[in-house]
């Protein structure tokens, strides 16, 4: 395979070298375009001089010998590079006649590479008949000008990248927001003042406001022109204030006051805390596997987590107790791929409501896979547990339209969970419907504040879950026609009082004696005499 | 002696000439068992081994090995009992590889061409620490 050295991992990961000279380069380079410049660009510049150096390496190397074509002749103490060896450079120490059926008469050279251990191999020359290295030969110029350094750093970009980002940390005239590095020295400087100024114009606003809108505000523009340099170093500046935080995208910076962000960004509500819930997936059987897909809770494992559609615009998905309670939205695999990239980060987002258009400002806090800022529209529509809502992007990455699918106004028996002498129990208590729920999932709650109180008792008193079984089956079950309840109302039920994993619940469920599987999802409770 | 690498469903594999010659492994006797009716009569009446210069398709790497490879590759690999489906994995492998004149395959492309096991099978039989027939994976010569 006649593959350049430089299209090689190998070369990218132990032969690239990010020295000083390369830095200096850099340094020049930034200060004569007096724009700051993203990773990505760096890197480009970074392969580029990678490239260069390794062309300067291997003209050096051309002189210490003639490179190897299987049709040419050599003679004992020829020196050889091969270039679809990385230019190895060997040397002939014997010759002798070959032969095959096929290319008949040629010359066998015994090479021996001192460079590698003295690694003798035989090679053939003067060959009359085709071969691939001759071929490519032509198509390629020995020092591989040309190659592309777009499709290089693209190929390489999880190993450039990474040892790039490294070296700039290290150096202190290099500065970095939202992955674009520029340098200290030409930072534009924002007297402290005017970040008062955008503390100001951001409480106003009411929202996130981009750097451009900050920038007229504290009319630091000058002649009008919003230079790179300028967005950069307000930015920058912002970043280094705890009073700020970008909630923006890496494309669309945003920044907003952290004073102002809901309690809940801040620090995930307990009812979303979720600690480690490690369960052994073996030990549920298929049927058991698909209902872990179905009831699509965003701790499962994206391996048994319910597949969708990349290609997909939009995702439809059941809202449980806990989300619908704290006016969230669970961040599932087919809800995280319709949202930008947040690495992390808490990014703001405009939910528009798709039955009256009206924006909301919602919050992504990707760390803890929710999305806050709901209640009120859950309210707004008398939304229940278990509605099912369908999330659809636009073309602004940001905002997405959130929605519900009505249907004519129905009054149906709901299990209601109550709180009382310290338990949890289910009565069955007629409500107004009026959107498509998931029949199993659906619950009802009375008096909130009661269930508040039983959730801190539950935590205080750490109840594990066969001890919340052990509760709630009895009421479950009663309520059931035919003594058996379905898991996905179990899992309903269970997180009244706790938030569990459907695939930890399954696991307690097949663990417990007096749990019963009788088949298709639906168990029984049958407590010891 | 090349160094192990852990193969995967898109590492090139091929017959390794040298792993014959450094287990003193009879190659002749390997490529004889392949040959058809009417190729073993010829060669049994002139059993003489001879030996040619293979040159690798895509390093010009001479290795010098028995003729018969020459003779599997250009008559008895032509006819349709050459390969069929009740012959064992590595012998299927092995036979692919005399069909091509060696040219490195994935498991992928050996399941694609052989049409058999899957691709996940090739790379287990293939890809472990033991080596059937000396097909093992390409690793270049320097590294």
């Amino acid at each position: 395979m006649n593959q350049r050295v430089i299209q090689t991992a190998d070369f990218w990961k132990n032969q690239f070298q990010i020295t000083d000279e390369v830095f200096d380069t850099l340094y020049s380079f930034i200060k004569e375009t007096g724009e700051p410049q993203s990773i990505d660009a760096i890197g480009f510049f970074f392969v580029q001089y990678g490239i260069g150096e390794h062309e300067r390496k291997i003209r050096s190397e051309l002189t210490q010998g003639s490179m190897y074509l299987p049709s040419q002749d050599y003679a004992v103490d020829d020196q050889i590079i091969f270039p679809h060896m990385g230019f190895a450079v060997g040397k002939v120490v014997a010759t002798r006649p070959g032969y095959n059926p096929i290319d008949e008469d040629f010359t066998v050279l015994e090479v021996v590479f001192e460079d590698q251990g003295e690694l003798r191999a035989s090679f053939a020359a003067n060959l009359q008949t085709s071969h691939a290295l001759l071929i490519t030969s032509t198509d390629n110029d020995t020092t591989g000008a040309g190659t592309s350094i777009q499709k290089i750093y693209g190929q390489f970009q999880h190993i450039i990248r990474p040892k790039i980002e490294e070296a700039l940390r290290s150096h202190d005239d290099y500065i970095e927001f939202n992955q674009t590095w520029y340098l200290k020295e030409l930072l534009i400087e924002v007297q402290e003042g005017l970040l008062n100024i955008v503390d100001a114009a951001i409480d106003i606003n009411n929202g996130p406001l981009n750097v451009d809108a900050l920038i007229e505000h504290i009319d630091l523009e000058g002649s009008g022109h919003i230079t790179e340099a300028l967005r950069f170093s307000v930015s920058y500046c912002l970043q280094q204030d705890e009073r700020f935080e970008n909630v923006g995208t890496e494309e669309n910076v945003q920044w907003y006051l952290n004073r102002l962000k809901p309690e809940y960004v801040k620090r995930p509500p307990r009812r979303l805390q979720t600690s480690e819930q490690p369960f052994d997936i073996q030990l549920l059987d298929s049927e058991q596997r698909a209902l872990l897909a179905e009831i699509d809770d965003e701790t499962t494992p994206v391996e048994n987590a319910k597949p969708f559609d990349p290609g997909a615009a939009s995702a439809t998905f059941v809202v449980n107790y806990h989300h619908r309670r704290l006016g969230t939205l669970p961040v599932l695999p087919s809800v995280r791929h319709l949202l930008p990239q947040a690495d992390g980060r808490t990014v703001a987002l405009q939910l528009i409501d798709g039955r009256t258009g009206d924006t909301m400002l919602c919050w992504y806090v990707s760390r803890y896979k929710y999305i806050l800022g709901l209640a009120e529209w859950y309210v707004k529509y008398q939304l229940p547990v278990g509605v099912v809502l369908t999330l659809t992007k636009t073309e602004i990455p940001t905002q997405l339209v959130i929605d519900f699918i009505p249907q004519r106004v129905q009054h149906e028996y709901v299990r209601v969970a109550i709180a009382r002498d310290s338990r949890l129990i289910f009565e069955e208590k007629r409500r107004r419907l009026t959107c498509r729920y998931d029949q199993l999932m659906i619950i009802g709650e009375e008096g909130s504040e009661k269930i508040d109180a039983l959730w801190d008792k539950a935590e205080k008193e750490d109840w594990s879950v066969p001890f919340i079984l052990k509760q709630i089956m009895p009421e479950l079950v009663r309520l059931s026609s035919q003594g058996a309840v379905h898991i996905k109302t179990i899992y309903s039920a269970v997180n009244v009082l706790k938030r569990c994993s459907p695939g930890l619940l399954m696991q307690e469920l097949i663990g417990e004696e007096s749990m019963v599987s009788m088949g298709h999802g639906y168990w029984t409770y049958r407590p010891a005499k | 002696m090349a160094k192990y690498i852990k193969p995967t469903l898109r590492t090139k594999f091929h017959i390794d000439f040298q792993w014959w010659a450094d287990e003193g492994r009879n190659f002749r006797r390997a490529l004889l068992d392949q040959l058809c009716d009417e190729c073993r009569e010829a060669v049994e009446k002139d059993p003489e081994p001879r030996s040619m210069d293979w040159i690798d398709p895509d390093t010009a790497q001479v290795f010098a090995i028995d003729q018969l490879w020459h003779v599997l590759n250009t008559q008895c690999a032509h006819k349709p009992e050459f390969l069929n489906e009740d012959m064992p994995l590595t012998a299927s492998i092995f036979r692919l590889f005399i069909a091509n004149n060696n040219r490195p395959l994935t498991p992928s492309e050996i399941h694609q061409q052989l049409r058999t096991k899957s691709a996940h099978t090739i790379l287990r039989t293939v890809g472990g620490r033991n080596v059937y027939k000396g097909i093992r994976p390409v690793v270049p010569l320097l590294s």
